[in-house]
């Protein structure tokens, strides 16, 4: 038979074929180079030991590939070892190849304990597996004309060597083969390799792939529709029921018995709940005609007797039997046949149904589909907020389902319960429901989104997140209504699914998953990224004065620290070398938490990008404080006014200055601008030692030099300009603290106007139109202009603000000129006085 | 596939729906049916069958006692069933092809 050479760097024999398919040629090349490899490391490892050619026999096997072979030979390779004797090693005493480096020299070899499997591949006996064998039975998969290709190689050098070394293989990996597999995708090399070691385990994985669904394929306008004609039945048949010649008693009896059926097993905790709450699904499931009608008494007798057997307690392998393969063992004892269709839904449903019901949720009632909307529109943000995480791949079929058999597998074992006498704690069947849904739910909703997202490229993501949303948010208000509808006994359920991990550890935190009610959207401040974040953080308070109940990517933002959110965000480098430490943005674009999770939209450009921690912002920034630009003529006296973190640039003619510099933000009016830039807490960096001219009783004075926020926030301008280039945590506290403030004068402001309307009037209307003095002037003379009445309880708080910190309404510099204090403005410092009082309750 | 020789299973593509969706389609057409079968069977009970049934709902014993007590007393209850299911069937068809119209 001719021998095929392999070529170094070229492509071998064999290469992405299995080895069901490669020739004795192929076969061999890839044995010989994997053993040469394998030669290689063990000549490294005698280096490293220093003990000579130890592990090499006359034959030039080494210890471990004599094991090896010893173990073919128990296992029958024959194919594999005449290949290797073809491909010219000749193996003295054991003619059976191998695939092993040197180090797999078993625990059993080296007078060690063998271990588990697990850890270590390297059992006696038939069960020996040292780190890599090959074997000809053992076929990594059966390929269709079809199969897809899978370019590169997957397993890393890291697990390699650990494979390799140790015999170990991560869960994942596991299966991520079985999902390749099972999608016929070609392994790579070292899959494998590994497949052949660890068939078994693959094989299993497969098998429960198989019993798997596949993602849900219906349309958004299909579920209405079923929905809408399940309404319309229902609607139907209680007229004509109602109608009907039964007697009040016998009516009375058919609507007990309904309810009877419907609360089956609703709310009733531990296996025996569980038990009947499968038990239901599965009569349900014959009710309707899915599963002979026949089969409901024998269904119903093992509702009987699985919770009979339950109360008296089995062991722990039963009940998993029970709990997760009812539909697959005792009803199909007790059903006879079963439709392919329905084994395929009925553990889906027996977990979903089982723990929406085990909270007590009306099973009519739809309360779920709410929860479930909320929790995929929560995903859905997540997803957005992830999307950029996104690698290529990541949500594949089998990826996506091999995870999730890990999962379920982890949790399985989980819940393996020693205990005494194998019986079972009937207490953990609540959290097992609770993780299982969890875990079911976490899968679904990857497979339906994640999927899309990973095929999807990025700029498709809004729309495709904007879909799951809009999914959940019409069966949310189309059947149920709004989620107030969801009762007490739901929120259990709901606090279940707020713990559900969304994509995945790996790609996102775990933690609540709420509904984003709408997208809160802020300008991007013309003091910066960090503002900006500010500015968010106070919108986001605005939507969600209880902070706990909004989405998990909104609480951890706010909780985030403003600056470190600027500088991931890429909005904000104090570090940067060339002193361009700020965003530049146009004037008018917008900084958005949606369903896409948090994204700018570029007025300039028209463009949306969304942001990560991986994924930030990457355009045009400058330097604000010109801290590296040489400004000549400039009157530093006066000083240029911006902010750490920003953008205006204005033409300071007013100052001599001739450092002219195209305005990112252009104003629409520079005046209301500067009052705005004020109100939203801009204070010039130099305002204290500029501070001639000014009137309001030095209340503006005395805060200059005591809101130490006001200055920190621009710590990172003046820490550039000094020539401090490191960004340290310790001026971030200040800046907390100026967060807490603003964040207390949203909450102020949001009491003051509780409507949308109130508030957007206050913010296009009339806080840049009527300073804190004026309006204090109109309270104390109760004298409001028409149509501003509403003020009045925003005055009232004024005044208390007054009250308790001491401080008035004053006047604020800007480019020289002075001008009234803003009422936000009054409140911020104000607000930050108290904070400094450590009264802030009082307000 | 002709819809007339679908079931509600299929008629409803419960496997193809969400999964907590499925459940509750699912829960809603087997009440519909229950519903339509105790109509029908109720009567046919005996005044001691009758008042033992009732004596089950009110008591909650169960869903798999309630069944397995209509199942031993109502005559001919699996044929009810697969009546009314064929009926609801027929209903739900009829339905479904109205509004593919």
């Amino acid at each position: 038979m001719a021998k095929e050479k392999i070529g170094k760097g070229g492509q071998k024999p064999g290469q992405n074929k299995n080895f069901e398919e490669m020739s004795d040629n192929e076969l061999a090349s890839i044995l010989k180079e994997v053993k040469d490899e394998n030669e290689r490391l063990e000549e490294k490892r005698k280096q490293k030991s220093g003990k000579g050619n130890g592990g090499i026999n006359s034959g030039g096997m080494t210890r471990s590939q004599q094991i090896q072979a010893k173990n073919f030979q128990r296992k029958g390779n024959k194919k594999v070892g005449e290949s290797l004797k073809k491909g010219g090693k000749t193996i003295s005493e054991n003619p059976e190849p191998k695939i092993v480096d040197n180090t797999s020299i078993t625990p059993e070899e080296k007078g060690e304990p063998v271990v588990d499997e697990n850890k270590n591949p390297t059992k006696k006996g038939s069960e020996t597996e040292p780190a890599v064998v090959v074997d000809e039975n053992e076929e990594p998969t059966k390929r269709s004309p079809e199969e897809k290709e899978e370019s590169e190689e997957t397993i890393s050098d890291e697990e390699w060597k650990e494979f390799v070394d140790k015999g170990i293989v991560s869960d994942d990996t596991i299966s991520n083969i079985a999902g390749k597999i099972k999608e016929h995708v070609k392994l790579s090399k070292r899959e494998q390799a590994i497949y052949i070691n660890k068939k078994t385990k693959i094989e299993e994985r497969i098998k429960k792939l198989n019993e798997t669904l596949p993602p849900s394929e219906i349309s958004i306008e299909k579920i209405n529709t079923f929905e809408s004609l399940m309404k319309e039945l229902e609607e139907q048949r209680q007229k004509e029921f109602e109608n009907g010649p039964q007697s009040a008693r016998i009516k009375k009896g058919v609507m007990d018995g309904v309810k009877s059926w419907e609360n089956f097993g609703q709310g009733e905790k531990s296996w025996k709940g569980f038990a009947k709450r499968m038990t239901k699904t599965a009569v349900n499931l014959a009710l309707i005609g899915a599963i002979s009608s026949v089969s409901i008494q024998k269904i119903a007798e093992t509702g009987i007797i699985t919770s009979a057997a339950l109360a008296g307690g089995i062991t722990h392998k039963l009940v998993m039997k029970l709990g997760i393969g009812l539909g697959f063992g005792s009803i199909m004892d007790a059903g006879g046949k079963m439709p392919e269709k329905v084994k395929k839904f009925l553990p889906k449903a027996i977990m979903v149904g089982s723990v929406a019901l085990a909270v007590g949720l009306s099973i009519s009632g739809g309360a779920v589909v709410a929860m479930s909307a909320g929790a995929i529109a929560g995903l859905s943000m997540a997803v957005g907020v992830a999307a950029s995480k996104l690698k290529k791949g990541w949500y594949t079929d089998q990826k996506i389902e091999g995870r999730k058999q890990t999962a379920i597998q982890k949790l399985m074992e989980k819940y393996e319960i020693p205990g005494e006498a194998g019986k079972i704690n009937l207490e953990d069947i609540d959290k097992f429901e609770e993780e299982y849904m969890r875990l079911i739910k976490h899968f679904e909703n990857m497979v339906i989104w994640g999927k899309s997202l990973d095929e999807g490229a990025k700029i498709l993501t809004g729309s495709i997140v904007s879909a799951a949303t809009m999914f959940g948010s019409s069966l949310a208000h189309e059947h149920l209504g709004q989620h107030e509808t969801i009762n007490k006994a739901d929120t259990n359920h709901i606090k279940a699914e707020k713990v559900a991990p969304v994509i995945d550890k790996d790609n996102l935190q775990h933690g609540p998953i709420t509904t984003l009610e709408k997208p809160i959207t802020v300008e991007f401040s013309s003091r910066g990224g960090i503002q900006t974040v500010l500015d968010m953080k106070g919108a986001i308070h605005h939507q969600y004065p209880d902070i706990s109940k909004a989405p998990a990517e909104l609480q951890e933002f706010v909780k985030a620290n403003a600056t470190q959110e600027a500088i991931k965000l890429g909005f904000y480098n104090p570090n940067d070398p060339s002193g361009a430490e700020s965003i530049n943005v146009q004037h008018g674009s917008t900084l958005t938490f949606g369903e896409k999770g948090l994204s700018m939209h570029d007025i300039r450009t028209g463009e949306n990008q969304v942001y990560s921690s991986e994924h930030k912002f990457e355009g045009k920034m400058f330097d604000s404080d010109h801290s590296a630009v040489k400004v000549e003529n400039v009157d530093h006296t006066q000083t240029v006014h911006q902010d750490s973190a920003n953008i205006l640039h204005q033409t300071t003619e007013n100052h001599g200055s001739n450092y002219v510099r195209e305005n990112p933000l252009t104003y629409r009016d520079m005046h209301v601008d500067k009052i705005t830039n004020l109100q939203q807490g801009m204070y010039q960096k130099d305002f204290h030692n500029t501070n001639h001219g000014i009137k309001g009783a030095g209340v503006i004075d005395a805060h200059l030099h005591n809101d130490t926020s006001r200055h920190d926030a621009t710590f990172g301008a003046k820490h550039n300009r000094i020539g401090h280039n490191e960004y340290t945590s310790k001026h971030l506290t200040p800046v907390e603290a100026f967060h807490q403030t603003q964040i207390t004068v949203h909450k102020m402001l949001s009491h003051v106007f509780h409507s949308d309307k109130l508030m957007s009037e206050w913010n296009h209307h009339i806080k840049n139109s009527i300073s804190a003095e004026k309006l204090m002037e109109m309270h104390h003379n109760r004298v409001y202009p028409h149509g501003l009445h509403y003020l009045k309880p925003l005055a009232h708080q004024m005044e208390r603000l007054e009250e308790i910190s001491g401080l008035r309404p004053g006047q604020i510099l800007v480019n020289g000129k002075l001008y009234d204090e803003p009422i936000e403005n009054f409140m911020s410092r104000a607000t930050g006085e108290i904070q400094k009082m450590g009264k802030l309750d009082q307000i | 596939m002709n819809s007339i020789k679908k079931d509600l299973f299929d008629l409803f593509e419960l496997d193809k729906l969400p999964p907590e969706k499925a459940v509750e389609m699912l829960d809603r057409l087997a009440n519909l049916v229950f519903q339509a079968v105790l109509v029908r069977s109720l009567p046919l009970l005996s005044e001691e069958d009758l008042t033992e049934y009732e004596r089950i709902v009110a008591e909650s014993e169960g869903g798999d006692v309630l069944f397995k007590f209509l199942t031993e007393k109502v005559p001919e209850f699996n044929k009810i069933i697969t009546e009314e299911i064929g009926v609801l069937r027929r209903e739900a068809t009829s339905k479904i092809e109205e509004s593919s119209k």
